[in-house]
């Protein structure tokens, strides 16, 4: 049998030779199908692994295989409590989509939080978008989280790369419906980083992205912890921040974003030594403004 | 309505695609009966790793959840629902070791050892049949890997320790831990494949 037959095989299934990402990834497969991949490897892989459906799929059958190693633990019956307490959460969260969304924005944990109007175009997200960073810079500014007159204008120069990545954010929308939610997210304890960013994630589902920017003199890789209302912590995945300053990750995450409230993030050689913090910005007044327009 | 299949892992993967289907418009029967069939596995393994019952309970709970609210992006195409909800159970395990421990979590002092002794010898009376003999053929593939690359392989699923972690736990080159998982992985690939064809579908790509 060959390799393009076998179902779990690492080997590349297409015809023609892997490309040297292909043969970087696959040689990644093994230790990321077991969880050992160090974080800032990870998301170098699951960047690969949007573009290439045959390292994807051979990932896939890779992981679906090694997750079987958990059958051969020693069985134990669950506690019979567990069941009831699904079926209950089952059935309190999951068929009314809409009085779902309700309740959930209902719980956010800040005012500040804002459904997109689904009545926005993809293309109309530009304006609302742009507007949302200069009213971050501005905040920045404000609060003092910017220290001098020249960080300000060392800002307003990447604005272009900035507005550009936040266009790229209109595929948020396609990726998480038109109930999406935005988080602006600003810097504590940064230093003189000067951080931003935006967390956009279904108010459902436990699936988010979130962007950085302004770390142009911080590129390398970071690995990502999301920090809920009640304090507990949660490695979310490895991010890069590219040479602009600028990065992004769909996190991987236990709760709906209206769950969080703080993102930690840290080096891939430390990770438990934060470089900056990204919190949750409740200042309302900044939203409540982008929903005006 | 479909019967349940207990006896054919290919007739069990259809059944289970079913259940899943009927998850993702909200069929909480499907639900009940997904958790019936695979929670004992799955609670047994995030109990094996997270070493305490009440995490393991709840993260169960979570694991379930998880496999209720995403049941639309199951792709049945890609392998059996035994091995989504395991790796969702993995997922979640390993953060969860992460976040509490922060360091190595092994269990036992010599992790040569470990995958031999966390076999479970003896078959529940209820579990199904095709189950029952995908957990025989597991610790039968598992025994077959040399205890050194075992070792490296049971700390990263087990303990959630990282590749530069094992290095340092073993005391051997990074090198050293690649290559062991590597080969680890493939021999244990080797002696699976007979039984794995039912619970991997061929890919569609690989059709002369």
């Amino acid at each position: 049998m060959s390799s393009r037959h076998d179902p779990i095989s690492t080997e590349p299934i297409d015809a023609e030779p892997p490309t040297p990402a292909c043969a970087w990834t696959r040689a990644r497969a093994a230790p990321l199908a077991l969880g050992m991949l160090e974080a800032g490897e990870v998301g170098r892989v699951y960047d690969h692994l949007l573009l290439c459906p045959a390292c994807d799929e051979a990932v896939q059958r890779l992981v679906s295989m090694t997750s079987l190693i958990g059958l051969t633990v020693e069985q134990v019956v669950p506690p019979a409590a567990a069941r009831q307490a699904l079926l209950t959460r089952a059935a309190q969260g999951g068929y009314d989509r809409q009085a779902a969304r309700r309740r959930s924005i209902a719980r956010a944990p800040i005012a500040a939080i804002r459904r997109w109007q689904p009545t926005l175009t993809a293309n109309r997200w530009f304006a609302p978008l742009a507007l949302l960073f200069v009213l971050i810079l501005g905040s920045f500014g404000i609060q003092g989280a910017v220290s001098s007159r020249n960080e300000v204008e060392h800002l307003r120069r990447e604005n272009e790369s900035m507005v550009a990545h936040l266009v790229s954010l209109s595929i948020g929308r396609q990726k998480f419906g038109e109930d999406a939610l935005l988080y602006p997210m600003i810097a504590i304890q940064a230093g003189e980083t000067g951080a931003g960013g935006v967390l956009l994630g279904d108010p459902l589902e436990p699936r988010a992205s979130l962007s950085i920017w302004n770390l142009t003199d911080r590129p390398g890789d970071y690995a990502v912890t999301v920090e809920s209302i009640d304090g507990t912590r949660a490695s979310a995945g490895a991010m890069t921040i590219d040479q602009r300053g600028v990065g992004s990750l769909d996190l991987h995450l236990f709760q709906p974003i209206v769950t969080y409230r703080v993102v930690h993030v840290a080096t891939t050689a430390e990770p438990d030594v934060d470089v900056f913090t990204l919190r949750l910005d409740e200042s309302s007044d900044l939203v409540q403004q982008l929903g005006e327009t | 309505m479909t019967e349940p299949a207990n006896d054919d892992a290919g007739a069990a993967r259809r059944h289970d695609a079913e259940l899943v289907a009927r998850m993702a418009v909200r069929d909480a029967g499907a639900l009940t009966e997904l958790y019936d069939r695979y929670a004992r596995p799955v609670y047994s393994y995030l109990n094996r790793v997270c070493g305490d019952p009440r995490t393991a309970e709840e993260l169960l709970q979570e694991v379930f959840f998880r496999a209720w609210q995403q049941a639309a992006t199951f792709d049945g195409t890609r392998g059996a629902f035994v091995s989504w909800v395991m790796s969702i159970a993995h997922n979640m395990a390993i953060d969860e070791v992460r976040r509490v421990n922060r360091r190595p979590r092994t269990g036992t002092d010599d992790p040569e050892r470990v995958l031999s002794q966390i076999v479970d010898r003896d078959t529940p009376p209820d579990e199904m049949a095709w189950l029952s003999d995908l957990r025989r053929q597991l610790r039968a593939a598992v025994d077959q890997i040399p205890p050194p690359q075992r070792a490296v392989i049971e700390l990263a699923y087990f303990s959630g320790l990282t590749q530069r972690e094992i290095s340092q736990r073993l005391d051997i080159p990074m090198g050293t831990v690649k290559t062991r998982t590597r080969l680890g992985l493939l021999r244990l690939r080797e002696h699976l494949h007979p039984v794995l064809g039912d619970l991997f579908p061929p890919s569609e790509s690989s059709c002369e």
